[in-house]
Formats: C-alpha cells, structure tokens, sequence
C-alpha cells in the first residue's frame, strides 16, 4: 500500500515536506507514525499527546478511527504539528 | 473512506471531530463555529467596546494569525473596532525572522496596518545576547518578560487601548496549573481573559481562551495560513513543555480536562486579585506588582541606559 505524506511547519525541517511510504495492505494511522519514527528518526515519537494533528485527505483522523484508521492507496496524510508557535 | 455526515448543519460529511462535546463538523460549520465561540468569549468577559482600537500580538505562528483573522472577521461584522497587528522581535537568530516574513505578508493581505518593535531598540539586547549571559532563571523567563513590556510599550505607541494575545485554552490551561505548581496563585490574576484595567497598561485581552490548540491548529490548516518551520532554540528550557504533555495526555483520557481547569482558574482569579495591587516600579516607574518591576530586576541598569549596551 502506497501513501503520500505531507509535513507541515517544524516537522518539515526535521525531514523533506513530502514522503512517499510503502506499507503492507491493512496498515492503518498508528502503523504509518510508528514507520515514519522509524525511517526518519529525526522526527522523535509522533505522538499525538506530544502534539501531532493528523489529517487524513482532508478529513481530522480524530473524525475518523484516530490511529486504527485504515490507510488507503494513494491516500495523503498530512502531520501539523499542535504545540508549535502562538 | 468516508465519514459521517457534520452533526450541525446535516447535509455535508464532518471533518473534524470534538471528543469534549461529541462534535463531528464540516469544514463551514467548524468555521463558523470558532467565529462564534470567539464572538461569545468576548462578550462573556467584556473584552471589547464599541470603537476600541486593538493592538493584536501576532508572532507569526499559527495562533496569533488564526486570532489575527477570526477577529477581522468579527470586528468587520459587528464591533467595529479598529485592529492594528504589532510584533515584537526578541532577537532570536532563524526564529523570528521567518515569522517575521509570515507576519508581513498576512497583514499585506487582509489590508491591516502593522507595527513591528525590536528587543534590540527597547532594551538594548537581543534575546540571543541575554541567553549567552550567565543566568539563573530558563530564557523563557526572561524573555516573556521582556515580551510583555514590549508588548504593552508598542500597543501604548500605537494608541490602542486593548491588546488581543493568541493565548489559547491550553496556555490558559497550562498557566494555571504551572501557577499552582510554583505556589504562585497571585499571578492567577493575569489569567482573567478580559484583562485589567490599570494605569499605565494596556488592558489585555485573550480572545482564544475557550479554543483548544488543536482546533486552532485545524484552523490554520484549512485557511492554508503558512506555518513556521523553525522552532524556538530555547523552547526545550520551559517547565510549560511537561505541564502541556502531561495535560494532553490527561485531555485524550478525558476529554473536558482543559476546559475544567481554565474554569477553576477563574474562581481563583477574584481572592488572587486581592492579594496582588499594581504600583509603580521605583526605577522605571511602569506598572509593577512590587518595588521593583521584572525587567528592572532581570535587567538591572538597562531602564536608565546604564547597561552597557544601546539605551532605550
């Protein structure tokens, strides 16, 4: 499963601002941050307690099914960091 | 993937979901929405009048230009309050001057006046300069210090007589607890998000206090507001940064946590206003809670030029 994944603000400093990632089918959100942390080790935990907003084709992944939301081909997600700059 | 229907207006698919109230909205709803609680928070406070002229802190990140353009939108519709952006820029190498480029191009383009101050002009240091002295206290002590003079100086010079800060429901949150934590419960005052009026300042209002940070986050997102890349060098030094994860983590438990304890900070707010009369600092003669004011006692010398660098 292929996924494009956009970083938004501080997070696009720590990698480039668009990854492409390779997933087996049925990964949901938590598999994709925990694959990202791995690859780009830069970015730390992407914990969403830490302050991660994940958008998921347009669409909060907290509407959806948070970090058990199944991803889809080709779908976008896209991380925005919360605790960044007033 | 699809995703249920917004539970306001019923007819378009939600984007955005609230766990604290069981929300699911679309993106017109959760606009209009955000307008709405802004609109409530300031009436609930008394944060404006007709005709008042607002200096808006803008610092470039997202918070401060989510308020910059929720109360454009507001103050064109009803107030019809006069709004100036003003930004201080403390100096920090790779930080502020991005935000400054955002901050310059947002006001360009909703046609709004902006005026920018310089730690370097006002008291003769650049942040960067003061983090490279010997020092007890975490840069963030000295520089929120510094920020709110400079702050309150800029909207005194641009003859407002308000200054809206981005201050959100978790800062609001989180400054409480942080108060509690350090047995300062005097400052609790300085969390009324309608401000004081006293003299020599000019009253502060918080107009973002009943908007979590996610949603402004959201927000910006959906305006395409351009965000910082950089962060603060000094961040990392602020015991705020456990206090937020430990109060996010608390929020995705239960959700309403940081509602709850902005709440009980305002029943404190009247017994901490009690205790803590303004004054005038002896040396610089601003507004100050003792003898001395903060900047007076952080930078000793600079409010009479004596430090050694460019006098203010």
């Amino acid at each position: 499963m292929h996924v494009r994944v956009r970083f938004v603000g501080s997070l696009g400093r720590v990698t480039r601002r668009e990854v492409e990632m390779t997933l087996p089918d049925g990964s949901v959100v938590g598999d994709l941050l925990r694959e990202l942390s791995e690859t780009y080790p830069n970015l730390g935990s992407l914990d969403t307690a830490k302050g991660i907003l994940i958008v998921m084709d347009g669409v909060e992944a907290g509407n959806l099914q948070g970090l058990d939301t199944p991803l889809t081909e080709d779908g976008e997600v896209t991380l925005v960091p919360v605790a960044h700059g007033g | 993937m699809t995703s249920l229907n917004c539970t306001k207006c019923r007819a378009r698919p939600s984007v955005f979901y609230r766990p604290y109230s069981g929300e699911r909205l679309c993106s017109s709803c959760f606009r209009t929405s955000l307008v709405e609680r802004v609109q409530l928070s300031i009436n609930r406070f008394g944060m404006l009048e007709h005709g008042s002229r607002i200096a808006v802190g803008v610092s470039g990140g997202k918070d401060s230009l989510t308020l910059l353009h929720l109360l454009k939108q507001i103050e064109d519709t009803t107030h019809g309050s006069e709004i100036v952006a003003v930004t201080v820029d403390e100096g920090i190498r790779g930080y502020r001057d991005e935000a400054l480029g955002i901050v310059e191009r947002a006001c360009k383009s909703m046609g709004l006046e902006w005026k920018l101050a310089t730690f370097h002009n006002m008291f003769g240091w650049t942040m960067d300069e003061l983090a490279a002295q010997k020092r007890e206290l975490g840069a963030c002590s000295f520089c929120g210090v510094l920020r709110r003079r400079a702050l309150n100086d800029i909207a005194r010079e641009v003859g407002a007589d308000r200054l809206a800060t981005g201050h959100t429901l978790d800062d609001m949150a989180q400054s409480a607890l942080l108060n509690i934590l350090r047995g300062d419960i005097g400052k609790m005052a300085s969390l009324d998000p309608g401000g004081l009026s006293s003299p020599g300042f000019v009253r502060r209002i918080k107009p973002l206090c009943e908007v979590p940070e996610r949603e402004t986050t959201f927000y910006a997102y959906l305006s395409d507001f351009e965000f910082q890349g950089a962060a603060c060098s000094y961040a990392g030094e602020a015991m705020r940064g456990d206090v937020r994860i430990f109060l996010n983590e608390m929020e995705e438990k239960h959700p309403g946590t940081l509602f709850t304890t902005f709440s009980t900070s305002l029943k404190l707010i009247p017994a901490a206003r009690e205790a803590g009369l303004m004054k005038a600092c002896r040396v610089c003669g601003e507004p100050s809670a003792g003898e001395l004011c903060r900047v007076c006692q952080l930078l000793p010398g600079v409010s009479r030029g004596e430090a050694g660098k460019v006098p203010r």
